[in-house]
Protein backbone atom coordinates (compact mmCIF):
# COMPACT_ATOMS: atom_id res chain seq x y z
CA UNK A 1 0.00 0.00 0.00
CA UNK A 2 1.21 3.51 -0.77
CA UNK A 3 0.11 6.93 0.51
CA UNK A 4 -2.44 7.48 -2.27
CA UNK A 5 -4.07 4.12 -1.68
CA UNK A 6 -4.12 4.86 2.02
CA UNK A 7 -5.87 8.19 1.46
CA UNK A 8 -8.44 6.59 -0.82
CA UNK A 9 -9.45 4.26 1.98
CA UNK A 10 -9.56 6.72 4.90
CA UNK A 11 -13.33 7.31 4.82
CA UNK A 12 -14.11 3.62 4.42
CA UNK A 13 -11.84 2.86 7.38
CA UNK A 14 -13.42 5.50 9.62
CA UNK A 15 -16.94 4.37 8.65
CA UNK A 16 -15.94 0.75 9.23
CA UNK A 17 -16.66 -0.36 5.70
CA UNK A 18 -13.36 -2.06 4.86
CA UNK A 19 -13.12 -5.82 4.53
CA UNK A 20 -10.96 -7.43 7.24
CA UNK A 21 -8.00 -8.13 4.97
CA UNK A 22 -7.94 -4.58 3.65
CA UNK A 23 -8.38 -3.20 7.17
CA UNK A 24 -5.33 -5.12 8.40
CA UNK A 25 -3.30 -3.86 5.47
CA UNK A 26 -4.47 -0.32 6.22
CA UNK A 27 -3.50 -0.59 9.90
CA UNK A 28 -0.14 -2.10 9.01
CA UNK A 29 0.58 0.90 6.80
CA UNK A 30 -0.38 3.23 9.66
CA UNK A 31 1.98 1.42 12.03
CA UNK A 32 4.79 1.82 9.57
CA UNK A 33 4.00 5.49 8.86
CA UNK A 34 3.01 7.33 12.06
CA UNK A 35 2.47 10.65 10.23
CA UNK A 36 -0.56 9.20 8.37
CA UNK A 37 -2.10 8.33 11.71
CA UNK A 38 -2.30 12.06 12.48
CA UNK A 39 -4.01 12.63 9.16
CA UNK A 40 -6.55 9.93 9.94
CA UNK A 41 -7.29 11.35 13.39
CA UNK A 42 -7.55 14.83 11.95
CA UNK A 43 -10.20 13.72 9.45
CA UNK A 44 -12.07 11.77 12.10
CA UNK A 45 -12.13 14.89 14.26
CA UNK A 46 -13.26 17.04 11.34
CA UNK A 47 -16.17 14.71 10.64
CA UNK A 48 -17.27 14.86 14.27
CA UNK A 49 -17.05 18.64 14.23
CA UNK A 50 -19.13 18.93 11.08
CA UNK A 51 -21.85 16.82 12.66
CA UNK A 52 -21.84 19.19 15.63
CA UNK A 53 -22.23 22.34 13.54
CA UNK A 54 -25.35 24.14 14.74
CA UNK A 55 -28.53 23.96 12.73
CA UNK A 56 -29.24 27.22 10.92
CA UNK A 57 -32.79 28.34 11.64
CA UNK A 58 -35.10 30.28 9.38
CA UNK A 59 -36.24 33.70 10.57
CA UNK A 60 -39.39 34.22 12.66
CA UNK A 61 -41.45 35.58 9.81
CA UNK A 62 -40.50 32.77 7.48
CA UNK A 63 -43.77 30.83 7.50
CA UNK A 64 -45.95 33.95 7.22
CA UNK A 65 -43.90 35.18 4.27
CA UNK A 66 -44.06 31.75 2.66
CA UNK A 67 -47.83 31.53 3.00
CA UNK A 68 -48.18 34.97 1.40
CA UNK A 69 -46.13 33.78 -1.53
CA UNK A 70 -48.17 30.60 -1.77
CA UNK A 71 -51.39 32.64 -1.88
CA UNK A 72 -49.89 34.83 -4.57
CA UNK A 73 -48.85 31.78 -6.61
CA UNK A 74 -52.30 30.26 -6.19
CA UNK A 75 -53.97 33.32 -7.68
CA UNK A 76 -51.41 33.93 -10.41
CA UNK A 77 -52.99 32.90 -13.75
CA UNK A 78 -49.78 31.51 -15.25
CA UNK A 79 -49.17 29.43 -12.16
CA UNK A 80 -52.68 28.02 -12.00
CA UNK A 81 -51.88 25.32 -14.49
CA UNK A 82 -49.33 23.94 -12.02
CA UNK A 83 -51.31 24.53 -8.86
CA UNK A 84 -54.57 23.08 -10.11
CA UNK A 85 -53.20 20.26 -12.22
CA UNK A 86 -53.99 16.87 -10.79
CA UNK A 87 -52.34 13.51 -11.31
CA UNK A 88 -53.80 11.56 -14.24
CA UNK A 89 -55.49 14.46 -16.06
CA UNK A 90 -54.15 13.30 -19.36
CA UNK A 91 -55.74 11.21 -22.06
CA UNK A 92 -53.36 8.68 -23.62
CA UNK A 93 -50.53 10.94 -22.56
CA UNK A 94 -52.11 14.10 -24.04
CA UNK A 95 -53.41 17.06 -22.12
CA UNK A 96 -57.14 17.74 -22.68
CA UNK A 97 -56.36 20.48 -25.22
CA UNK A 98 -54.00 18.31 -27.28
CA UNK A 99 -56.35 15.33 -26.96
CA UNK A 100 -59.18 17.41 -28.46
CA UNK A 101 -57.02 18.64 -31.32
CA UNK A 102 -55.74 15.13 -32.05
CA UNK A 103 -59.27 13.68 -32.01
CA UNK A 104 -60.49 16.37 -34.44
CA UNK A 105 -57.56 15.63 -36.76
CA UNK A 106 -58.24 11.88 -36.75
CA UNK A 107 -61.96 12.43 -37.50
CA UNK A 108 -61.10 14.84 -40.33
CA UNK A 109 -58.64 12.32 -41.79
CA UNK A 110 -61.22 9.53 -41.73
CA UNK A 111 -63.93 11.70 -43.32
CA UNK A 112 -61.64 12.92 -46.11
CA UNK A 113 -60.41 9.37 -46.67
CA UNK A 114 -63.98 8.11 -47.05
CA UNK A 115 -64.72 10.81 -49.60
CA UNK A 116 -61.82 9.67 -51.75
CA UNK A 117 -62.91 5.99 -51.92
CA UNK A 118 -65.34 5.43 -54.91
CA UNK A 119 -68.71 3.85 -54.26
CA UNK A 120 -68.93 0.21 -55.51
CA UNK A 121 -71.36 -2.74 -55.60
CA UNK A 122 -70.93 -5.23 -52.87
CA UNK A 123 -70.12 -8.29 -55.05
CA UNK A 124 -67.86 -6.83 -57.67
CA UNK A 125 -64.33 -5.69 -57.86
CA UNK A 126 -63.66 -2.10 -58.59
CA UNK A 127 -62.92 -1.35 -62.22
CA UNK A 128 -62.32 1.94 -63.90
CA UNK A 129 -65.37 3.32 -65.69
CA UNK A 130 -63.71 2.95 -69.13
CA UNK A 131 -63.37 -0.81 -68.66
CA UNK A 132 -66.88 -1.26 -67.39
CA UNK A 133 -68.12 0.62 -70.48
CA UNK A 134 -66.18 -1.70 -72.79
CA UNK A 135 -67.46 -4.86 -71.14
CA UNK A 136 -70.99 -3.66 -71.57
CA UNK A 137 -70.71 -3.84 -75.40
CA UNK A 138 -69.28 -7.38 -75.55
CA UNK A 139 -72.01 -9.57 -77.00
CA UNK A 140 -73.39 -12.20 -74.72
CA UNK A 141 -72.51 -15.78 -75.56
CA UNK A 142 -72.98 -19.06 -73.82
CA UNK A 143 -69.24 -19.67 -73.44
CA UNK A 144 -67.38 -16.44 -73.50
CA UNK A 145 -63.89 -16.79 -74.93
CA UNK A 146 -61.58 -13.85 -75.12
CA UNK A 147 -59.74 -15.33 -78.14
CA UNK A 148 -61.84 -17.08 -80.81
CA UNK A 149 -58.89 -18.38 -82.83
CA UNK A 150 -56.88 -21.06 -81.04
CA UNK A 151 -54.05 -20.72 -83.54
CA UNK A 152 -53.28 -17.32 -82.28
CA UNK A 153 -52.84 -18.73 -78.81
CA UNK A 154 -50.63 -21.52 -80.13
CA UNK A 155 -48.58 -19.08 -82.15
CA UNK A 156 -48.02 -16.99 -79.10
CA UNK A 157 -46.91 -20.03 -77.16
CA UNK A 158 -44.04 -20.57 -79.59
CA UNK A 159 -40.78 -19.33 -78.24
CA UNK A 160 -39.39 -16.65 -80.52
CA UNK A 161 -35.86 -17.55 -79.42
CA UNK A 162 -36.29 -21.16 -80.61
CA UNK A 163 -34.33 -20.84 -83.89
CA UNK A 164 -34.89 -24.48 -84.86
CA UNK A 165 -38.64 -24.38 -84.45
CA UNK A 166 -41.32 -24.22 -87.18
CA UNK A 167 -41.73 -20.51 -86.89
CA UNK A 168 -38.19 -19.96 -88.12
CA UNK A 169 -37.97 -17.65 -91.14
CA UNK A 170 -36.91 -19.55 -94.18
CA UNK A 171 -33.51 -18.56 -95.53
CA UNK A 172 -33.74 -16.26 -98.53
CA UNK A 173 -37.29 -15.07 -97.79
CA UNK A 174 -36.12 -11.47 -97.35
CA UNK A 175 -33.06 -11.72 -99.59
CA UNK A 176 -34.20 -8.90 -101.83
CA UNK A 177 -34.58 -6.55 -98.92
CA UNK A 178 -31.77 -7.49 -96.62
CA UNK A 179 -28.19 -7.82 -97.68
CA UNK A 180 -26.36 -10.17 -95.39
CA UNK A 181 -22.60 -9.94 -94.83
CA UNK A 182 -22.01 -13.33 -96.47
CA UNK A 183 -24.02 -12.52 -99.62
CA UNK A 184 -21.95 -11.01 -102.31
CA UNK B 1 -34.38 14.77 12.70
CA UNK B 2 -34.96 11.49 14.44
CA UNK B 3 -38.35 12.48 15.86
CA UNK B 4 -41.20 10.02 15.55
CA UNK B 5 -43.94 11.38 13.34
CA UNK B 6 -47.52 10.19 12.97
CA UNK B 7 -47.22 10.39 9.21
CA UNK B 8 -44.16 9.73 7.11
CA UNK B 9 -43.04 12.38 4.63
CA UNK B 10 -44.35 10.24 1.78
CA UNK B 11 -47.77 9.93 3.42
CA UNK B 12 -47.88 13.68 3.95
CA UNK B 13 -47.07 14.54 0.35
CA UNK B 14 -49.71 12.02 -0.77
CA UNK B 15 -52.27 13.74 1.46
CA UNK B 16 -51.18 17.11 0.12
CA UNK B 17 -51.53 15.88 -3.45
CA UNK B 18 -55.09 14.92 -2.55
CA UNK B 19 -55.84 18.45 -1.40
CA UNK B 20 -54.92 18.42 2.31
CA UNK B 21 -53.23 21.80 2.78
CA UNK B 22 -52.44 21.03 6.42
CA UNK B 23 -50.09 18.30 5.18
CA UNK B 24 -48.16 20.98 3.29
CA UNK B 25 -47.79 23.05 6.46
CA UNK B 26 -46.50 19.98 8.28
CA UNK B 27 -43.93 19.32 5.55
CA UNK B 28 -42.82 22.95 5.71
CA UNK B 29 -42.36 22.69 9.47
CA UNK B 30 -40.35 19.51 9.11
CA UNK B 31 -38.04 20.70 6.38
CA UNK B 32 -37.58 24.44 6.61
CA UNK B 33 -34.65 24.36 9.09
CA UNK B 34 -33.04 21.29 7.56
CA UNK B 35 -33.13 22.93 4.15
CA UNK B 36 -31.96 26.22 5.62
CA UNK B 37 -28.90 24.52 7.13
CA UNK B 38 -28.11 22.73 3.88
CA UNK B 39 -28.50 25.81 1.70
CA UNK B 40 -26.71 28.14 4.11
CA UNK B 41 -23.70 25.81 4.29
CA UNK B 42 -23.77 25.81 0.52
CA UNK B 43 -24.13 29.52 -0.30
CA UNK B 44 -22.76 31.04 2.92
CA UNK B 45 -25.33 33.83 3.05
CA UNK B 46 -28.34 33.67 5.37
CA UNK B 47 -30.56 36.05 3.39
CA UNK B 48 -29.92 34.28 0.10
CA UNK B 49 -30.28 30.91 1.79
CA UNK B 50 -33.66 31.84 3.22
CA UNK B 51 -34.85 33.06 -0.19
CA UNK B 52 -33.76 29.77 -1.74
CA UNK B 53 -35.59 27.78 0.94
CA UNK B 54 -38.69 29.89 0.30
CA UNK B 55 -38.42 29.20 -3.43
CA UNK B 56 -37.99 25.49 -2.72
CA UNK B 57 -41.10 25.34 -0.55
CA UNK B 58 -43.14 27.41 -3.03
CA UNK B 59 -42.06 24.93 -5.71
CA UNK B 60 -43.20 22.13 -3.44
CA UNK B 61 -46.61 23.79 -3.40
CA UNK B 62 -46.91 24.58 -7.10
CA UNK B 63 -45.29 21.39 -8.39
CA UNK B 64 -46.60 18.90 -5.85
CA UNK B 65 -47.97 16.63 -8.56
CA UNK B 66 -44.53 16.23 -10.07
CA UNK B 67 -43.50 14.14 -7.08
CA UNK B 68 -43.91 10.41 -7.71
CA UNK B 69 -43.69 7.93 -4.90
CA UNK B 70 -40.69 6.14 -6.40
CA UNK B 71 -38.11 8.09 -4.41
CA UNK B 72 -38.00 9.38 -0.86
CA UNK B 73 -39.58 12.78 -0.39
CA UNK B 74 -36.38 14.07 1.24
CA UNK B 75 -34.41 13.13 -1.89
CA UNK B 76 -36.82 15.10 -4.05
CA UNK B 77 -36.88 18.22 -1.88
CA UNK B 78 -33.09 18.25 -1.42
CA UNK B 79 -32.68 17.94 -5.19
CA UNK B 80 -34.88 21.01 -5.74
CA UNK B 81 -33.05 23.01 -3.06
CA UNK B 82 -29.64 21.94 -4.35
CA UNK B 83 -30.47 22.92 -7.92
CA UNK B 84 -31.79 26.32 -6.85
CA UNK B 85 -28.69 26.89 -4.73
CA UNK B 86 -26.40 26.02 -7.64
CA UNK B 87 -28.33 28.35 -9.93
CA UNK B 88 -27.97 31.14 -7.36
CA UNK B 89 -24.23 30.54 -7.07
CA UNK B 90 -23.85 30.71 -10.84
CA UNK B 91 -25.75 34.02 -10.91
CA UNK B 92 -23.58 35.29 -8.07
CA UNK B 93 -20.45 34.29 -9.95
CA UNK B 94 -21.65 36.17 -13.02
CA UNK B 95 -22.27 39.27 -10.96
CA UNK B 96 -18.70 38.92 -9.73
CA UNK B 97 -19.50 40.08 -6.25
CA UNK B 98 -16.49 39.72 -4.02
CA UNK B 99 -17.39 38.06 -0.78
CA UNK B 100 -15.62 36.17 1.95
CA UNK B 101 -15.82 32.88 0.11
CA UNK B 102 -13.62 34.31 -2.62
CA UNK B 103 -10.77 34.98 -0.20
CA UNK B 104 -7.66 32.88 -0.19
CA UNK B 105 -6.33 31.11 2.86
CA UNK B 106 -4.13 34.12 3.73
CA UNK B 107 -7.29 36.26 4.04
CA UNK B 108 -8.78 33.79 6.46
CA UNK B 109 -5.70 33.89 8.59
CA UNK B 110 -6.06 37.64 8.89
CA UNK B 111 -9.74 37.45 9.71
CA UNK B 112 -9.75 34.44 11.99
CA UNK B 113 -6.80 34.23 14.30
CA UNK B 114 -5.88 30.63 14.95
CA UNK B 115 -5.29 30.00 18.61
CA UNK B 116 -5.67 26.26 19.10
CA UNK B 117 -3.15 23.71 17.93
CA UNK B 118 -5.14 20.61 17.14
CA UNK B 119 -8.00 20.40 14.61
CA UNK B 120 -10.04 18.53 17.18
CA UNK B 121 -9.69 21.41 19.63
CA UNK B 122 -10.24 24.15 17.05
CA UNK B 123 -13.66 22.92 16.09
CA UNK B 124 -15.10 23.36 19.56
CA UNK B 125 -15.60 27.10 19.35
CA UNK B 126 -17.29 29.71 17.25
CA UNK B 127 -14.12 30.43 15.29
CA UNK B 128 -13.90 26.81 14.42
CA UNK B 129 -17.38 26.84 12.97
CA UNK B 130 -16.46 29.82 10.82
CA UNK B 131 -13.27 28.16 9.73
CA UNK B 132 -15.07 25.04 8.66
CA UNK B 133 -17.71 27.11 6.89
CA UNK B 134 -15.04 29.01 4.97
CA UNK B 135 -13.22 25.82 4.12
CA UNK B 136 -16.44 24.32 2.77
CA UNK B 137 -16.94 27.40 0.59
CA UNK B 138 -13.58 26.90 -1.04
CA UNK B 139 -14.45 23.36 -2.15
CA UNK B 140 -15.53 22.81 -5.75
CA UNK B 141 -19.34 22.61 -6.02
CA UNK B 142 -19.47 18.87 -6.68
CA UNK B 143 -17.40 18.21 -3.54
CA UNK B 144 -19.24 20.79 -1.46
CA UNK B 145 -22.69 19.35 -2.14
CA UNK B 146 -21.83 15.78 -1.19
CA UNK B 147 -19.83 16.57 1.92
CA UNK B 148 -22.60 18.82 3.30
CA UNK B 149 -25.23 16.19 2.61
CA UNK B 150 -23.13 13.47 4.23
CA UNK B 151 -21.33 15.08 7.16
CA UNK B 152 -23.79 17.84 8.11
CA UNK B 153 -27.16 16.54 6.93
CA UNK B 154 -26.17 12.93 7.65
CA UNK B 155 -27.89 11.45 4.61
CA UNK B 156 -27.00 7.97 3.38
CA UNK B 157 -24.64 7.47 0.44
CA UNK B 158 -27.51 5.98 -1.56
CA UNK B 159 -29.71 9.00 -0.98
CA UNK B 160 -26.90 11.40 -1.90
CA UNK B 161 -26.28 9.42 -5.06
CA UNK B 162 -29.91 9.96 -6.07
CA UNK B 163 -29.87 13.66 -5.18
CA UNK B 164 -26.74 14.52 -7.14
CA UNK B 165 -27.49 11.91 -9.82
CA UNK B 166 -24.06 10.32 -9.89
CA UNK B 167 -23.10 6.68 -9.20
CA UNK B 168 -22.57 5.53 -5.63
CA UNK B 169 -18.84 4.90 -6.13
CA UNK B 170 -18.37 8.44 -7.42
CA UNK B 171 -20.22 9.85 -4.41
CA UNK B 172 -17.99 7.91 -1.99
CA UNK B 173 -14.88 9.00 -3.80
CA UNK B 174 -15.99 12.66 -3.87
CA UNK B 175 -16.80 12.63 -0.16
CA UNK B 176 -13.41 11.15 0.68
CA UNK B 177 -11.61 13.70 -1.51
CA UNK B 178 -13.65 16.55 0.00
CA UNK B 179 -12.72 15.46 3.53
CA UNK B 180 -9.05 15.26 2.60
CA UNK B 181 -9.17 18.75 1.09
CA UNK B 182 -10.98 20.17 4.13
CA UNK B 183 -8.48 18.56 6.47
CA UNK B 184 -5.62 20.00 4.45
CA UNK B 185 -7.11 23.51 4.49
CA UNK B 186 -7.88 23.47 8.20
CA UNK B 187 -4.38 22.19 8.92
CA UNK B 188 -2.96 25.27 7.15
CA UNK B 189 -4.98 27.52 9.42
CA UNK B 190 -3.58 26.11 12.64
Amino acid sequence: MNRYQFEDLISDYIENKLPIAKRKEFEAFMEANPEVKDQLESIRSLMKSMKKLPEVKTSDGFTAKLMKRVEFEKNRPSAKKYVTSAVGKTYFGFTPLYATVMTALVIAFVVVGMQLVPKTNNNSTVLPTSITAETSIIPNSSSPKPYQNDDIMLAEDNDSTDVDGPARVKSGQFDDKIKLVGNK
Amino acid sequence: MDKEFVYTDEELIARFQNGDEQAYVELVNRYRDRLMTFVYRFVNDEVIAEDIVQDTLVKLYTHKDYYRNIAKFSTWIYTIAGNLAKTELRKKKRRKVTNLSDMGSEDWEYQIPAVERDTGEIVQGQFAERQIQKAIQSLPLHFRTVVILRDIQELSYEEISKIVEVPLGTVKSRINRARLQLQEMLKELR
